[in-house]
């Protein structure tokens, strides 16, 4: 049932993360398609399980890291569509920007 | 992140574009059932939920807009998936997701693995409080 479950949460992810464009939700649908009939057919039980366990870790990431972006008419910006699953990291990073690294970019100059 | 993102969505894009893969128009569920979602959902939800001879008449409906049932004449609201309809188990999947949409609710696993007919999938839905 595994392999079932994985191509509903594959489609589901495709769903959400292609919203509203049908372009990509039929190119998404066609591939995620394709692939399950590809390896269900050659698959061996160990390369199944690999198979498997991707599957779902793409539409973890179609759903978490995958965001639509529109062009905002008339300016250079997009405007991003954010969605409650989508990963928000803590920026840590950016608050301290120079740390350790300082050292290197003199030596570049 | 997003520059990953979209070099992965591209490449997703750019390879299912291969001509080979073009082996037949494949209608993705949301949108094979589209037009009658918007038909169905006004003409039904005004009432209360619906009744199971509605939620039959809709499931049959909308198994008659997908397209890799080879004999549409044997949709009935008896009809087993793969044994009368000719469905693989990919297929199934992506039929009921369409019936999750069609009447606005969300199927989990275990249940939805369970509906293999039109008959179960009515039962199903007839259960649910929230659907439309």
């Amino acid at each position: 049932m595994s392999v079932i479950h994985a191509y509903r949460a594959l489609l589901r992810a495709a769903q959400a993360a292609f919203q509203g464009d049908s372009k990509l939700l039929l190119a998404s649908h066609r591939e995620i398609r394709m692939r399950f009939e590809r390896n269900l057919d050659s698959s061996s039980a160990d390369d199944k399980e690999e198979k498997v366990k991707h599957a779902f870790e793409v539409a973890k990431f179609l759903k978490q890291n995958l965001v639509q972006a529109e062009k905002i008419d008339g300016q250079e910006n997009f405007k991003l569509r954010l969605r409650d699953e989508t990963e928000r990291g803590d920026n840590e990073s950016i608050k301290t920007p120079l740390k350790g690294r300082v050292g290197k970019l003199e030596k570049c100059s | 992140m997003l520059r990953t993102a979209l070099r992965q969505s591209s490449r997703l894009l750019t390879s299912s574009m291969r001509p080979a893969v073009f082996t037949g128009v494949r209608v993705f569920p949301s949108m094979s059932v589209a037009p009658q979602m918007a038909f169905g959902g006004r003409f039904y939800s005004s009432g209360g939920p619906p009744s199971k001879a509605d939620i039959e008449g809709r499931i049959v409906e909308l198994l008659k807009g997908f397209d890799k049932i080879a004999d549409p004449s044997k949709i009935s609201a008896t009809s087993h998936f793969s044994n009368d309809l000719g469905l693989d188990s990919l297929d199934t999947v992506e039929v009921v997701m369409a019936i999750e949409e069609e009447f606005s609710v969300e199927i989990p696993d275990k249940e939805a693995d369970a509906i293999q007919s039109v008959g179960q999938a009515v039962d199903y839905i007839a259960s649910q409080p929230g659907a439309v």
